[in-house]
């Protein structure tokens, strides 16, 4: 029997191999494969094997001890020589690491917004199924999205379309007031009605009670954690019963909290049944939209157009063919919701891809700043260091030791600022979002992206700002630095000007964004708006109270009654209120192809003076005239010429009102008005009376004495509607709440720009000192000469200057770009002048030559004698 | 003139009866032969490395082997020098070792 030959495991001769240090020398992996032989051969290939196994481990602890030894030796003297250099150029030291501090820190805090603003939703196992039925509706021209859908569409999706694994339906409860135990009224605004199957759709669990069962029975309804501790304390909540809007309800189950970071986010949740139980449930549930949100889980591998052509067809089938290219009911993905700033009716924060881009690039330019000053001050520090280097080239460190060397220091400088970043940042996050009215979800599902973040920012500051400098100045040659000393290699360091010129253009940049977010805002509030914001008070009507309609006529004349009072109306909105209503209208005599759709505004007849809208042709709705009650009209200029009228006063126009076409006459023309933010263009509207219709009303006050007014208002409004409370709100408050993301970005944009252009300014102060101190000797021997302190501060501060205004050339044309794409967002913007330019340029030079002449003037102020005296 | 340890005297001793086969197995098994002892790895290659130092012993690359994927080994010889430091080596013991009796096979008795 001819034996195989013994070839012993390639693998473990090849760790032999490398680990061995005198595999060069000896071949030491060929001695073990002979033994390795010997042995298999004579004795047993088991044995043989073990024998490698054996010799290769022990290699390999030997190994790991013998250079864990020598590396943590030298990676001492590294930390020692690091912390030696950091407390001898202390100020130097200061500057660097806290420079790259703030940076983090600003880095940090902007990342964290992009972080919460992408993860919205995403906490649910089944996302990526998970869809939400929209509508879109309208001609062409005139179309708009809707978030709620018909209520008909969940149930028929359950029963007929086999793709869909579940839906259900979520409606908001838009009054939500729950009394407690001591018969004290409190108002929630995150209460809905939901159907059972919404729990196997979404990642909501139960605590308590059965996820089955809970939401079956109506008057039964779902507390989040935090509701039921806030009106049961720790006492049991399971069983009890709830007050909500003067009913009882029994507590069916307890649920988790909600991450903050959700468009549903829901504390209390009513069955469904109780729609029905109510009333509410409308008799024609295919054609009737708007309020109810149909959620949908696809099965596995079913694409959204599957759902979308069924759903359009279940439409036609059941609502009737003239919905047909009049709605189209779309599937939209659960990850889209939160970017959905279209929809009507929609719920949750909106997102905008805008700002994410803005502070994911702003972040990004911040972190490059504090970077690039850090690279400039440690290289520019280094040079004071080549004797070392080369000392250390002498005595036998090769390149890679001086590599690892600078590298752990440099990684030591940004694990300190890292350390003060984060302290910063935990310091600052929770008072600046709250400041910027942003709802953190810090410590929730996103402390993981956070402690990864934080890594991964040490990581790349330590090695992209640390590695130039230690490539840098391993690169050269020991003789050329001891012999000539640094000067010999003066000419390679451009490399740091660039990076100046770089971190003055960002800063620019910012400075430029800053100036034209802020000057956009004061044009949003200071345009004409076409109605008058001022002292116009909006006072909420108690939700769907018999009472309240009643009372009106009352009410009215009370408030009138107040000489302080110049007009009132109630309204269904107002500008600065979201909420809309929409109505398809056409001229008498026109086909039903030619339907416009307008924006309706039911108000009273007080509802121009108090809103102080501009009256161009006609007369004011008024009680003078008996038909302006069911009959007439008044149009914007927009409707008019929407629905190309030429004569527009005693026009008539069919409008369906209380479920019938009703012929109206057209009394009056207004000029346009922004009833929405200028981010939109202005819609076609109607204004009539409908007192069904109000919401809340709106009273225009005279501007002296506002206090005293609005306390009588209090008292009378008490007085005629005890039950409800008087709520109120300044109408130009809430108009101008409409540009809370600009408010918002502007002052993150503050925040972040001025600590970009602190930053840089850090850096040029280094810069400067340190150029400065190199020149010693040549500012004595001209001062010797005869220049004058101011010849030598000019000529110290002409370089910095040369880089900023380089800088600008650099920054304007960026900025430029940039900001006028972000003005498109607005229908209605400012002009880009060159003001905000010259005036960043201007800021960043002035910043700068401080900087520096104060260096200069110091260097040009020395005494001649103390800086030649040595040589 | 050089002073060497046990352990280089026995291998010097060993490369040099081993003359053109001594390799690191061999070598290591001619010290088992002579001791009765095992000199492990780590001792071999660093006393090898000092002589190699010392000048006393040199090293090349053998001929590759027939077989194929046959890697070469290293072979040492003694040097001159070497050869030298054997010798007094040799001639010390025999003087010093002369006028006693064997004291190993005196225990056994």
């Amino acid at each position: 029997m001819k034996k195989r030959p013994h070839n012993p495991p390639k693998f473990f001769l090849h760790i032999l191999g490398r680990l061995s240090l005198y595999e060069e020398m000896f071949a030491v992996s060929r001695d073990f494969e002979i033994e390795y032989k010997d042995i298999s051969e004579n004795h047993s290939r088991m044995k043989g094997f073990f024998w490698l196994l054996g010799s290769t481990l022990l290699v390999f602890y030997h190994y790991i001890v013998l250079t864990t030894k020598w590396r943590t030796v030298m990676f001492r003297n590294y930390l020692k020589i690091a912390f030696r250099q950091l407390m001898k150029h202390k100020g130097f030291s200061i500057i660097n690491i806290s420079g790259l501090a703030l940076g983090m820190t600003a880095c940090l805090l902007m990342l964290m917004f992009v972080v919460n603003e992408t993860s919205y939703d995403n906490f649910h196992p089944n996302k990526d199924r998970i869809f939400r039925v929209i509508t879109d509706w309208g001609k062409e021209g005139s179309r708009m999205k809707f978030a709620g859908a018909m209520p008909a569409i969940a149930p028929t999706l359950n029963a007929e379309v086999p793709e869909v694994e579940v839906a259900a339906r979520v409606r908001y409860m838009t009054k939500t007031v729950i009394t407690d135990a001591e018969n004290q009224s409190f108002e929630e605004d995150k209460a809905f009605y939901g159907e059972p199957e919404i729990f196997d759709i979404f990642n909501w669990s139960l605590l308590e009670g059965d996820k089955s069962k809970a939401l079956v029975e109506p008057y039964s309804v779902v507390l989040s954690q935090k509701i039921a501790s806030k009106y049961f304390g720790t006492n049991e909540a399971l069983g009890q019963t709830l007050t909500i809007n003067d009913k009882p309800y029994k507590i069916s189950g307890v649920m988790k909290d909600l991450p903050a970071n959700t468009h549903l986010s829901c504390e209390i949740l009513v069955s469904y049944e109780t729609v029905m139980a109510l009333g509410e449930y409308p008799e024609k549930p295919w054609n009737v939209w708007g309020d109810d949100h149909n959620y949908v889980l696809l099965k596995e591998n079913v694409s959204a157009e599957t759902l979308h052509e069924k759903l359009n067809n279940l439409l036609i089938k059941n609502a009737g063919d003239w919905y047909r290219g009049r709605m189209d009911l779309i599937p939209q993905p659960l990850s889209a919701i939160h970017w959905d700033n279209e929809s009507r009716g929609d719920m949750g924060p909106k997102g905008n891809y805008l700002y994410v881009y803005l502070f994911l690039s702003a972040s990004i330019l911040v972190l490059l700043i504090a970077c690039f000053n850090f690279m400039n001050l440690s290289t520019s520090r280094y040079v004071d260091r080549m004797k070392e280097v080369g000392v250390r080239k002498v005595v036998g460190a090769n390149r890679k030791q001086l590599i690892h060397q600078f590298l752990v220091e440099s990684t030591l400088v940004a694990l300190i600022a890292a350390a003060i970043g984060i302290y910063l940042f935990i310091i600052l996050n929770k008072s600046l979002y709250a400041l910027l009215n942003i709802e953190f979800v810090i410590g929730s599902s996103n402390s993981v992206y956070l402690y990864g973040l934080i890594v991964l920012l040490v990581c790349v500051v330590g090695l992209f700002a640390g590695g130039y400098p230690a490539f840098f100045l391993s690169r050269f040659r020991p003789v050329d630095i001891i012999k000539s000393g640094p000067w010999g290699i003066r000419n390679k360091l451009s490399l740091r000007h660039a990076l100046v010129v770089v971190q003055f253009s960002i800063s620019i940049l910012l400075i430029v964004g800053t100036l034209v977010v802020y000057q956009q805002l004061s044009f949003m509030k200071n345009s004409e708006l076409g109605f008058e914001k001022k002292d116009v008070l909006l006072v909420q009507f108690p939700w769907g109270n018999e009472e309240v309609k009643k009372k009106y006529p009352v009410l009215r004349s009370e408030i009138l009654n107040n000489p302080n009072v110049m007009s009132v109306s109630g309204v269904y909105t107002a500008p600065g209120v979201n909420s809309q209503f929409q109505m398809s209208a056409r001229k008498v005599g026109d086909g039903p192809e030619k339907t416009v759709t307008l924006q309706a505004l039911p108000g009273d007849y007080g509802y121009v003076k108090t809103m102080g809208l501009h009256l161009v042709k006609g007369r004011d709705l008024s009680k003078d005239y008996a038909m302006d009650e069911k009959e007439s009209a008044l149009l914007n200029e927009t409707a008019v010429k929407v629905l190309g009228l030429d004569n527009p006063v005693g026009a008539k126009l069919l409008i369906p009102r209380n479920q019938e076409m009703v012929e109206m006459t057209i009394v009056g023309v207004v000029r346009d008005f922004h009833v929405q933010s200028l981010h939109n263009k202005i819609n076609p509207m109607i204004i009539f009376i409908e007192p069904k219709m109000y919401a809340m009303m709106a009273i225009k006050i005279s501007p002296t004495n506002t206090e005293q007014t609005v306390q009588s208002l209090k008292e009378i409004w008490n007085n005629v509607l005890p039950f409800a409370g008087f709520n109120y709100r300044y109408m130009e408050d809430a108009y101008h709440s409409f540009y809370r993301t600009e408010e918002k970005t502007g002052k993150l944009i503050t925040i972040f720009t001025c600590l970009a252009l602190f930053v840089s300014c850090l850096g040029l102060l280094g810069l400067a000192s340190f150029m400065t101190s190199k020149r010693v000797k040549e500012i004595g021997i001209r001062k010797v000469l005869g220049a004058t302190a101011g010849g030598i501060t000019v000529l110290l501060s002409r370089q910095f200057t040369k880089w900023v205004i380089i800088s600008n050339v650099f920054a304007w044309p960026v900025a430029y770009y940039l900001l006028s794409r972000w003005l498109e967002n607005f229908a209605y913007r400012m002009n880009l002048g060159p003001e905000p330019f010259l005036v960043s340029g201007a800021v960043a030079l002035s910043i700068a030559a401080l900087t520096v002449g104060v260096q200069s003037i110091k260097a040009a102020l020395a005494n001649p004698a103390e800086s030649l005296r040595y040589e | 003139m050089a002073e060497l340890t046990k352990n280089e005297e026995l291998i010097l001793l060993s490369i040099w009866k081993l003359k053109e086969d001594a390799y690191g197995v061999t070598i290591r098994e001619n010290f088992r032969k002579i001791t009765g002892k095992t000199l492990n790895y780590g001792s071999l290659y660093n006393t090898l490395y000092l002589l190699l130092r010392k000048g006393l012993v040199v090293s090349q690359e053998s001929e590759p082997l027939s077989k194929k994927g046959g890697r070469r080994k290293i072979l040492y010889s003694l040097t001159r020098e070497g050869e030298k430091v054997l010798g007094t080596v040799q001639k010390i013991h025999k003087l010093a070792w002369s006028d006693v009796p064997d004291l190993a096979l005196e225990k056994k008795k």
